[in-house]
């Protein structure tokens, strides 16, 4: 047979659609998408053997307790845990990625120093502790330090190191200023207070964000019992959307439908065994709030307020305000006549009565001598040296906040994880632990409770990172400053020494995972103490009860603080979430599915505006506007949004949009006493 | 040839309840999914449309103004089709239904990248590696070991966590018992801080998801086309179950 060249070109074209119809283009399409998936720049996950610890967030006051995956000693994976004092298990977002932590981008990892033009330079931590200690002896006006966090033990070991030296200077806390008015309304101080949330059937909430960020997530709604929920809110929050009743209001009418429920309660009778003074003193104050004219200022009509009244049952429905972690505090007239209601309802019935103390307590620190001061409190231009410890925190808080108080060339030093904002404007930066590098104790919310827990270290820090301990036993020794009740070489020995004084104190309860809680009569050691503590286990001080007799005062109900009547604008400016979210230092960067990846969090320049104010107001979303409030202006583009009422412009800070203090004045962050920052006069124009 | 022939005798199928009425939206199970199934952080430039999430929150609001402005949040992820439509249009059999647990799994290492299955998903529950994964320096110390990671080109979805299945059994077969059912529950419904997403076998008629799935306020998205997802929402809004009939929560929907 002659081979022509037909016959080649039949094989080649028979051959070429026989291999179609085989396997191998197939294998082929499959082998390729195998061998372009390998490369070497690829990350593959590192095997070891896998364990688990216990531990605890540091990332806010909650403190919730956590279950750790480990694979070769490396965590990957945390749960929450449900034995912690305010916690049934949940964690937010940011809880849930907290292991990542120790590989933050932003970590700082080498101490720095400001030079004359202006600009960072890595310093060696001699020359910055002594550029430190030349200023604190050099100083004429106050030294202080801010503790972002107290409650900690280094919280007592700063309260200690400055004793008779300086003042230690506090945060605005609205969790603290809620207490505070609630102590107002007492004649006497009766003693640290507590809202009873144990028997709770019913929250009756004053826009807080009580099925959010009430202490640890999915608190009330993990509850074993039903909880209702009532919710009195301007804007349609989550709280508002959860709720069993959301009840829409005109914004800053907290004090009006307050006032109108205590009058109606009054009338119930809640009041019966009240001293005769103080009853008649209440209802002078309420008997102007009938519900007409309740729904008149506030828009709750009579019915929906008589039918709330009425779910209001004494021993079971506390009332909240705050704490809140979308926006300041309420004007202090309105908290105090909700805290009133809490008077009525007997809900302010339990104190939290503080373990007792030896006298060189390192726990809860008997260093009293020293003294403390509300941010809010400290003079104008008064602060020569600040050493600044806001890690855990929690927030971000607002620079100016803090530039007002500092005297001309005063020295700010920072003590921190990252090169956050407060960092940036402190002329000495020193490294400190990233979370879940270092073994912190976790205090619980000093104003609400007195609580212990330990956070393990699962990463090692940045080689010049500074335990806060070394860096006060460091600058003690140059100033020539010794420590006695906190004398230690580093937080873990500080741990140690309270574990000692918790056990010698024999008050309290230790609450442990999936045991019952254990009393000091089965933990008679502070060695076993500590490994319950590594185990997951939670201290919790002893509970008291209040002094029934105490007698009220209702001065600060009369009080009309909101000065925003004043400014001549047209609108009311909402802000949402700005603060919290602002803080890098507890942000893992897998945060960004849900902040750039998912429609929850609105952009971060819009500005939320009812259709119909739109409308209204001709405002084009196409165009850029700008907010303006009396203290300041931001540019904005408008976003329709049908869930914002009308005449409201709502804000929702995200980590790279709008904040809260760019609007308002942040010294009204938490400052009960002055008009709220929930509400802010604002008006819209063309950018 | 139906799936029923071909599941085998006691052979579980895994389903999933998400409870709308619950759901507060706060992202918790997009950040859990992520962190398990080592799911990279953002990229510059990624948003809700090209970004590598499996499990997404969409806000859907009932179009009304305020006060009569209502709002839920849909954490949508695969639905889990028992008929899944991105099974047949894949040319690579890079997606599978597993009849031995009722999952439609995907198997990145098959995958072209040709994303004719992220065409056919109805609910838009599929996403696509635009960028090579990549993590802030040293954070690969956290990946899990039990997933790997995914390259650039390739769609990936939920799988319910299926390792977690694996772990379990080998973790009951090492102890030489039977694996309990609650013992695998994929990564969501752990993170989920206020309990609102129910998992397990629906083959068991006494499982919380069974029950679920019998309730009244049970409904699946855009029921009609016939894909029958193992994925009920419950709500008991009328309205949400009216919206879910004739569409799927997306970029509309939300605040955005």
């Amino acid at each position: 047979m002659i081979v022509t060249r037909r016959h080649i070109l039949k094989l080649l074209g028979g051959g070429a659609v026989g291999t179609i119809f085989s396997p191998i283009p197939w294998k082929l399409l499959r082998d390729s998408s195998v061998w372009t998936q390998n490369w070497s720049w690829l990350p593959v996950p590192q095997r070891g053997p896998v364990g688990s610890a216990y531990s605890a967030c540091t990332l806010c006051p909650s403190g919730c307790g956590l279950k750790v995956r480990t694979i070769g000693g490396r965590p990957v994976l945390v749960n929450g845990i449900s034995n912690t004092a305010w916690g049934k298990g949940g964690l937010c977002p940011a809880g849930t990625a907290i292991h990542q932590m120790p590989w933050h981008p932003a970590q700082l990892r080498s101490v720095k120093m400001r030079q004359s033009d202006g600009r960072f330079m890595e310093a060696k931590l001699d020359v910055a502790l002594a550029a430190v200690a030349a200023a604190i002896k050099g100083a004429n006006g106050t030294v202080a330090i801010l503790d972002g966090r107290p409650g900690r033990l280094i919280s007592g070991a700063y309260r200690e190191f400055l004793a008779g030296k300086g003042v230690i200077v506090q945060p605005p806390s609205v969790a603290r200023s809620s207490m505070k008015v609630l102590r107002s309304l007492f004649k006497e101080d009766p003693g640290p207070l507590a809202i009873d949330v144990d028997q709770v059937k019913t929250v009756v909430s004053f826009s807080a964000s009580v099925l959010e960020n009430f202490g640890q997530p999915g608190l009330l709604q993990q509850s074993p019992k039903k909880i209702r929920t009532i919710q009195f809110e301007a804007i349609q929050s989550r709280t508002a959307l959860k709720a069993d009743q959301w009840v829409p209001i005109k914004p800053g009418t907290e004090r009006e439908i307050a006032l109108g429920l205590a009058n109606l309660l009054l009338k119930k009778g809640y009041a019966a065994n009240w001293d005769e003074e103080d009853r008649t003193a209440l209802e002078k104050i309420c008997a102007e709030w009938t519900p007409s004219k309740v729904f008149a200022a506030s828009g709750v009509d009579e019915a929906t307020l008589t039918s709330v009244a009425n779910t209001m049952e004494i021993g079971s429905t506390v009332v909240v305000a705050g704490p809140d972690a979308v926006g300041g505090p309420l004007a202090i007239e309105a908290e105090a006549s909700i805290q009133t209601l809490n008077l009525l309802l007997g809900s302010v019935g339990q104190a939290i009565k503080p373990v007792k103390i030896a006298a060189d307590d390192p726990a809860f620190g008997a260093i009293d001598a020293v003294e403390t001061k509300d941010l809010t409190d400290v003079p104008a231009q008064s602060i020569e040296v600040l050493i600044i410890d806001m890690a855990m925190a929690g927030y971000a808080l607002p620079w100016n906040l803090l530039a007002d108080k500092l005297a001309p060339k005063a020295l700010v030093v920072s003590l921190t994880p990252v090169l956050d904002d407060l960092a940036q404007h402190s002329q000495v930066v020193i490294p400190t632990a990233l979370p879940f590098t270092t073994v912190q104790d976790i205090p619980g919310h000093p104003d609400f409770l007195r609580s212990v827990r330990m956070a393990q270290a699962f990463g090692a820090p940045a080689d010049d990172a500074l335990d806060p301990v070394d860096f006060l036993n460091r600058l003690g020794k140059i100033l020539g400053i010794n420590r006695d009740v906190t004398a230690a070489d580093s937080l873990s020995e500080l741990i140690e020494k309270q574990a000692e004084v918790l056990v010698n104190a024999k008050e309290g309860v230790v609450l442990q995972p999936k045991k019952d809680p254990a009393d000091f009569d089965d933990i008679d050691e502070a060695d076993e103490l500590l490994k319950r503590f590594k185990r997951g286990a939670c201290f919790v001080a002893a509970f008291g009860q209040i002094d029934t007799a105490l007698k009220f005062s209702f001065d600060s109900l009369g009080i009309i603080s909101d000065e925003t009547k004043k400014h001549d604008f047209t609108m009311q400016l909402i802000l949402t979430g700005g603060v919290e979210r602002a803080s890098l230092a507890s942000r893992s960067p897998i945060l960004s599915k849900v902040d750039q990846e998912s429609g929850l969090n609105p952009f971060a320049d819009g500005a939320h505006v009812n259709p119909e104010t739109i409308a209204n107001l001709a405002l084009l979303p196409k165009k850029r506007w700008v907010v303006n409030t009396p203290e300041g202006s931001i540019k904005v583009q408008i976003r329709p949004d049908p869930t914002v009422p009308p005449g409201v412009i709502l804000m929702s800070g995200a980590p790279n949009g709008p904040k809260p203090w760019d609007v308002a004045n942040p010294v009204e962050l938490a400052s009960p006493g002055q008009k709220s920052w929930r509400i802010i006069p604002a008006v819209i124009k063309e950018a | 040839m139906s799936r029923a022939k071909e599941k085998p005798e006691g052979a579980p199928r895994y389903a999933m309840t998400i409870d709308l009425d619950k759901c507060t939206g706060c992202g918790a199970c997009m950040v859990a999914c992520a962190v398990e199934n080592n799911v990279p952080p953002a990229q510059s430039g990624a948003n809700d449309r090209n970004g590598t999430t499996l499990m997404r929150v969409y806000a859907m609001s009932n179009k009304q103004v305020y006060p009569h402005a209502k709002q839920v949040f849909v954490p949508m992820t695969c639905q889990q089709c028992e008929d899944p439509p991105c099974e047949t249009v894949c040319p690579q059999n890079a997606v599978e239904y597993d009849w031995t647990t009722g999952i439609v799994a995907q198997i990145p290492v098959r995958c072209l990248g040709c994303r004719y299955c992220m065409v056919a998903c109805p609910y838009h529950a599929r996403a696509f590696n635009w960028w090579d994964p990549t993590w802030p320096e040293g954070m690969e110390a956290t990946l899990n070991p039990d997933i790997s990671t995914r390259s650039r080109g390739t769609a990936e979805k939920c799988n319910f966590c299926h390792h977690r299945r694996q772990l379990a059994r080998e973790r009951a077969v090492h102890e030489d018992r039977e694996m309990c059912e609650d013992e695998y529950q994929p990564a969501c419904v752990e993170a989920c801080p206020v309990g609102a997403i129910t998992f397990g076998n629906l083959e068991d008629p006494n499982s919380a998801v069974s029950k679920g799935f019998a309730k009244p306020e049970a409904f699946a998205f855009v029921e009609k086309l016939g894909t029958k997802p193992k994925i009920r929402y419950l709500s008991s809004q009328k309205w949400v179950h009216d919206m879910a009939r004739s569409g799927v929560p997306g970029k509309e929907a939300t605040n955005g």
